[in-house]
C-alpha cells in the first residue's frame, strides 16, 4: 500500500459551527483544542451540548489545547465504496485514537505518513501516535495521527 | 423484585405468522404486512374483529433519505388502512432505533397486562427499494458530531461495529476465523427455515473468509443484507390464551439498554459497551427472577456478527473473552448443547431488523417451529439491537 501522507482532497468537508469554531480555529495555528469542564475538568470530544463527566447541561466551558499525543485504541480498513468522495481512497485506516490526557477520550482518524497492508498488518492496539494538521481548504484543518518516533 | 401481572393476565404469544424474505420482491410491503398479519391472527385461531391492539417499532432503520414515505417504512398509520379492522382501541408506535424490535412487544405486553387492549398484532417491515444503494453517504459537508467522523471516511455498513470487533479481537486475541462458527451456523439454520432469504444458498467456511471486505475485520457475510419480509406475531392475556390452539412464552422480564452509561466520545470503548450491555442483561434476569443458566431457547442481535459474540458475554451465556471460542457449531447449533438463534437469524434469515429472533422466540415457545423446533424449550430470551443500543425480553414456557 502506497503511504498516505495526505486524505485531501476530502470528499467530505468538515463544517465549523459556533459550537465548533474554536477546534477549527486551533486546528489552523497546529493546535488540538477540546471543550474542557471547568467544573470537573471533564474533556468533552467532540463537544456537546451538556458534559459528558458531570452530565451538566449548564456547565462552565472552556476550550483548552492538548497535547495532541495519544494511542490507538483500535482501528479498522475500510475497503467499502458506498460514501461519494472516497471512492479512491479504499483501502484506508479509520482510528480511534485514545488522547493521553483522560481514559477514554476517543478522537477518530486516519493514519497518515505509514506503510500499512490492507488487512491493517503493521498497525498495533497501543502504539503511540500524535496529532498533524492536514490541509482541507484555506480555512479548515483536519486533526489527523501519525506514529510517533 | 421481578415484574408481576395481575391473575390471569400475563402476556402471551399465541399466534405467529411470516412472508417470505427476500432481497427484493416483486409486491409492496403494504401486502407484504397484510399476508403476515392475516397468517399471525389465522395461526391464533383468531379473526382480524378481535384484534384491538397494534405494536410497532417503527424506526425506518434503512438509511438516509425518504424517512417518511410509507412506500418504505410501515407504521401503524399504514397498517391501519391495509386492513379492515373493526375493533382497535389501542395503539403504540416505539421509534428509538436503540429501542430495537423487542420494544414493539415490550409495548404489547405491557398494555395487554394493564388491560388497555385483549388481543394485540406486533409487527415488523424489512424493506429494501430497489436501485437505491444502502446507506449510501452523498453529502460532501458534515456538521456536528458528523465533522468528528465522516470527514475520516467513516460510516459504511458495520463500520460502527468494526471497531468494537477489532478492540475485542485484540483485547481477547480472538480471531476473525473463528467467526465463521456463527455465520456458518446462522446460515445452516437458515436452510431449516423456508423463509429465509439464504435457504438454498449455501455458502462454505472458504465463501466466507475471501468474501469481500466492507470495514475489515468484517466483510459482507458479517453484515445482515436489507430485504423485503414481514413477521407478525399475535399476544393476548393468560385467561384469554386457554382458548387458543397453541399459546407460549409467558412474558416474565424486560429491560431496555442503559444509556445513562453512554459516553459522549467519537465512539464508545469496548469496556463502556460491555458495561452496557451486562447492565441490561442484568436488569432483564432481575425483573424475571430467572438468570442465565436457566435459559434453553436464546436469541441474540446479528445484524453485525460480532455484536453475537459480545451479547453472548454479556447475557451470561459465554464466559466473558471466551464468545469467540464457545459460539462454535457443536454448542450453537441445532443439535448443540446451547441452540442459537434458530431461524438463521438476521444473517441466514435476513434483515428484519431482528424481529425474525421475535418470531423465532413466540415459534419455539408456542412449539410451532417444525423442523427447528427445540425439544428443551423452558425459557427464552431475546435481544434485538446492536451493541450500545437495545432492548430485551425474557418468556416462560409456562
Ligand atoms: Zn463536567
Amino acid at each position: 500500500m502506497p503511504i498516505q501522507t495526505t486524505m485531501a482532497p476530502y470528499g467530505i468537508m468538515p463544517v465549523s459551527t459556533a459550537d465548533t469554531k474554536p477546534i477549527w480555529d486551533g486546528a489552523k495555528e497546529g493546535k488540538l483544542v477540546v471543550l474542557k469542564c471547568s467544573d470537573c475538568g471533564f474533556l468533552n470530544w467532540p463537544p456537546q451540548p451538556w458534559c459528558g463527566g458531570c452530565k451538566n447541561p449548564d456547565f462552565n466551558k472552556e476550550w483548552v489545547a492538548v497535547s495532541g499525543r495519544g494511542t490507538i485504541y483500535c482501528w479498522y480498513i475500510c475497503h467499502d465504496t458506498s460514501i461519494t468522495g472516497y471512492e479512491e481512497k479504499v483501502p484506508y485506516a479509520v482510528l480511534l485514537v485514545e488522547l493521553e490526557e483522560q481514559k477514554g477520550l476517543l478522537v477518530m482518524s486516519n493514519l497518515l505518513n505509514f506503510e500499512y497492508g490492507t488487512l491493517g498488518e503493521g498497525i498495533e492496539n497501543g502504539a503511540a501516535v500524535e496529532v498533524v494538521f492536514d490541509k482541507a481548504s484555506d480555512d479548515i484543518f483536519v486533526p489527523q495521527f501519525q506514529l510517533r518516533r | 423484585m421481578p415484574m408481576s401481572w395481575a391473575p390471569g393476565k400475563r402476556p402471551v404469544f399465541v399466534g405467529a405468522g411470516s412472508t417470505m424474505v427476500r432481497r427484493y420482491m416483486p409486491r409492496s410491503h403494504s401486502a407484504n404486512a397484510k399476508d403476515a398479519a392475516t397468517a399471525a391472527i389465522a395461526d391464533a385461531g383468531l379473526k382480524i374483529e378481535d384484534i384491538d391492539g397494534i405494536f410497532i417499532w417503527a424506526d425506518p432503520n434503512w438509511g438516509p433519505s425518504a424517512v417518511g414515505d410509507p412506500k418504505v417504512w410501515l407504521d401503524v398509520a399504514h397498517v391501519m388502512q391495509v386492513m379492515p379492522w373493526k375493533n382497535i382501541k389501542f395503539w403504540l408506535q416505539p421509534e428509538a432505533v436503540a429501542a430495537g424490535s423487542c420494544s414493539g412487544i415490550q409495548s404489547a405486553a405491557l398494555a395487554l397486562g394493564a388491560g388497555a387492549c385483549n388481543y394485540a398484532l406486533v409487527i415488523r417491515t424489512g424493506h429494501h427499494p430497489a436501485g437505491v444503494r444502502y446507506r449510501q453517504i452523498s453529502s460532501n459537508r458534515a456538521a456536528g458530531n458528523a465533522a468528528f467522523t465522516q470527514p475520516y471516511g467513516h460510516g459504511v455498513g458495520g463500520s460502527g461495529q468494526a471497531v468494537s470487533y477489532q478492540a475485542y479481537l485484540s483485547k481477547y486475541g480472538a480471531k476473525r476465523e473463528s467467526m465463521w462458527g456463527y455465520v456458518g451456523t446462522a446460515h445452516d439454520n437458515a436452510q431449516l427455515n423456508p423463509n429465509a432469504v439464504w435457504k438454498g444458498r449455501e455458502i462454505t467456511q472458504d465463501d466466507y473468509l475471501n468474501a469481500r471486505l466492507i470495514a475489515y475485520p468484517m466483510n459482507i457475510f458479517d453484515n445482515d443484507m436489507p430485504c423485503d419480509g414481514v413477521h407478525a406475531v399475535v399476544m393476548t392475556t393468560e385467561d384469554r390464551a386457554k382458548n387458543t390452539p397453541h399459546p407460549g412464552g409467558y412474558m416474565s422480564g424486560m429491560a431496555a439498554i442503559n444509556w445513562e452509561l453512554r459516553s459522549t466520545g467519537a465512539a464508545e470503548t469496548l469496556e463502556n459497551l460491555e458495561d452496557m450491555g451486562k447492565r441490561m442483561a442484568d436488569n432483564m434476569y432481575a425483573s424475571s427472577g430467572f438468570s442465565a443458566k436457566d435459559v434453553d431457547v436464546k436469541h441474540v442481535y446479528d445484524g453485525f456478527s460480532p455484536m453475537v459474540w459480545m451479547w453472548l458475554e454479556a447475557f451470561g451465556f459465554a464466559p466473558k473473552g471466551e464468545a469467540h471460542r464457545w459460539a462454535q457449531p457443536e454448542t450453537i447449533g441445532l443439535k448443540g448443547t446451547d441452540p442459537l438463534n434458530m431461524s438463521g437469524g438476521n444473517l441466514g434469515n435476513g434483515r428484519v431488523h431482528g424481529f425474525t429472533h421475535v418470531l423465532e422466540c413466540a415459534q419455539q415457545m408456542m412449539g410451532t417451529a417444525g423442523p427447528r423446533q427445540l425439544e428443551k424449550v423452558t425459557v427464552g430470551t431475546v435481544e434485538t439491537g446492536p451493541f450500545g443500543n437495545g432492548s430485551c425480553f425474557l418468556v416462560t414456557k409456562e
